[in-house]
């Protein structure tokens, strides 16, 4: 019985000086990882709307959308933190409209799409093709932007996907 | 519909073996005949859908409520370690031919990384209990399967005229590869 | 008895637990799309090997033989979720790109391994020199694979591009199926090699 009373005391011990160290460890840390994504987040905002002063967060299903205002109060556009479904699963980008409906910025922040074929998505070539379109054009795949050959999985579903937020975008947050 | 197409990405496109990446070392060496192969992929999945439920539970009403979501590693781990000892346990009382078939594969199972692995992508996939439960099982199935193919290949390869240099672990990674560029095939043919 | 180099080489050639011990394999395999990444989960394992293989050693007189293991394994999971910290504090990009493999480093069987068969048997200072040795090995081999798939898979090297415009990389290293081929050749080259130098 002294050994079990002794093998539970130990492991206890062991236990508690894990979570304590642990629980020392997540003060220190988080703090700076919370600020770290916040201050990733809002150059990514800067990037899009050199001007943003303040934004307001909106949840529209799993996706959220911010809309940026600047100094004097006006709305200058939307970023959607939002998702695609691609080849190799999902597609996590930013989508940066502006106030008139255009597209002035994309940035793919997470894929699973294959090296040298999928991953044109997150090239110039294929953003120049989706940057300047408007809430009001098609936006559809051999419509107004040409697909890349080879991956069309990968740019149908990303097209597919900005048209879908581009709704959500042009019917619920720029007409407010 | 949507649990049809996690059963579908589990198995097939989202192999655990050949595009995951988890449990190469049960892969590696266990997959040398088939009988083993497929007592061990049983093991696996009783283990692996009882470790998803118990460490989905213990996040969601324990760990996140408390603010204590840094513990989840040393958390989960220990009641997979727990887990397999207490099935080890009860096997062995109940059903001493269950136990002498399966006994062998569970002390592996505790460092076998796709319990804990499954575990934690539950939790970063934000799934509900029931998608757990399926995702969990859909994974086992899937790694069951990868074991028993690579099995019915080894038995044949024995057979072959291998470079001795290229025997055991060698030749049966480059033989994985052959497979995984067989399963990328399914890759995007449904995507959840 | 062995001398301390002995000890630190050992883990480098002899017990590489890549290439002569096969263990590790799904870091090994998963992480090493490129020469960073492998980097960076090399020197993760280090730390946590280093740091475990020293508390193990130290408690190695207090903690009963029947419950070593649930002790060992709270031990190298409390290092894990630091390294894991401290990655997502100070190298967000390297974490990410890590992923799920960072946690998983607790069911490294390299770990908990060394802690079983090396440091609850021997001295604080034998287990750094083990620790830093096996490390040092796996880091290696894990970075050997990563410049390959790299070099091969996108034409750079740590991101800067080396094989010129001319070179058509070939993405099947860089996905699941070339890490399998590329790690299987690997073996088996050094197998061959082991074999002539007459190490066994």
């Amino acid at each position: 019985m002294h050994e079990g009373i002794k093998m539970t005391l130990v492991l206890l011990i062991i236990g508690a000086l894990c979570g304590a160290l642990l629980a020392t460890a997540n003060d220190v840390t988080a703090p700076i990882i919370a600020a770290n994504r916040e201050a990733e987040f809002l150059a990514a905002l800067e990037g899009f709307f050199p001007d943003v002063d303040n934004f307001e967060v909106e949840g529209i299903g799993k996706e959220e959308f911010y809309s940026c205002y600047n100094a004097c109060g006006d709305l200058i556009g939307v970023v959607g933190q939002v998702q695609a479904s691609g080849y190799g699963g999902d597609i996590d980008y930013d989508l940066a409209v502006n106030a008139d409906g255009d597209i002035v910025g994309l940035r793919i922040s997470a894929h699973g799409e294959t090296p040298g074929i999928g991953d044109v998505i997150t090239k110039p070539d294929f953003q120049d093709r989706v940057i300047g379109l408007n809430y009001a054009d098609p936006i559809e795949a051999g419509v107004d932007v040409d697909a890349i050959s080879g991956a069309t999985k990968s740019t149908g579903g990303m097209l597919i996907s900005i048209r879908r937020v581009m709704d959500i975008i042009g019917e619920q947050l720029l007409e407010k | 519909m949507n649990l049809l197409a996690i059963v579908f990405v589990a198995i097939l496109a989202n192999n655990i073996v050949f595009n995951q990446f988890l449990g190469i070392c049960p892969y590696l060496g266990v997959s040398k005949r088939l009988e083993t192969s497929l007592g061990m992929g049983i093991a696996v999945t009783f283990v692996m859908a009882m470790a998803a439920i118990v460490t989905w539970v213990v996040y969601n009403y324990v760990l996140w409520p408390l603010h204590l979501e840094y513990l989840r590693t040393i958390a989960f781990i220990l009641i997979i370690a727990g887990l397999v000892q207490l099935v080890e346990t009860i096997l062995k009382k109940t059903n001493p031919t269950l136990f002498r078939a399966l006994g062998i594969f569970l002390p592996l199972i505790t460092t076998n990384c796709t319990i804990l692995g499954v575990a934690i992508l539950n939790i970063q996939a934000e799934h509900n209990i029931i998608e757990t439960v399926v995702y969990s099982i859909s994974v086992a199935v899937g790694f069951t399967l990868a074991l028993v193919i690579m099995a019915g290949i080894r038995e044949r390869l024995d057979l072959a005229n291998v470079s001795s240099y290229l025997r055991g672990a060698a030749v049966s990674l480059v033989t994985a590869g052959i497979l995984s560029l067989a399963f990328m095939g399914f890759s995007g043919m449904m995507t959840l | 008895m062995t001398t301390l180099t002995q000890e630190f080489s050992k883990g480098i050639v002899q017990e590489n637990p890549v290439f002569r011990l096969v263990l590790g394999m799904c870091p090994t395999l998963a992480v090493t799309v490129s020469a960073m990444n492998a980097l960076g989960m090399g020197i993760s394992v280090i730390v946590v090997l280093l740091c475990s293989n020293i508390v193990v050693s130290a408690v190695r007189n207090v903690v009963p033989a029947k419950v070593r293991i649930p002790a060992y394994i709270m031990i190298i999971a409390t290092f894990v979720t630091i390294v894991e910290m401290v990655l997502s504090a100070f190298a967000p990009e390297l974490f990410d790109a890590l992923g799920i493999f960072i946690p998983l480093i607790v069911v490294n069987c390299i770990i908990l391994g060394r802690a079983e068969a090396f440091a609850r048997k021997n001295t604080i200072g034998r287990s750094i020199i083990d620790a830093l040795g096996i490390g040092l090995g796996y880091t290696l081999s894990l970075t050997l694979l990563g410049v390959i798939r790299e070099l091969f898979g996108t034409g750079s090297i740590l991101g800067y591009p080396v094989m010129g415009t001319a070179f058509e990389p070939m993405g099947v290293l860089a996905v699941a199926p070339g890490a399998f081929i590329t790690l299987g050749i690997l073996l088996g080259l050094f197998n061959y090699l082991f074999k002539r130098l007459g190490i066994e």
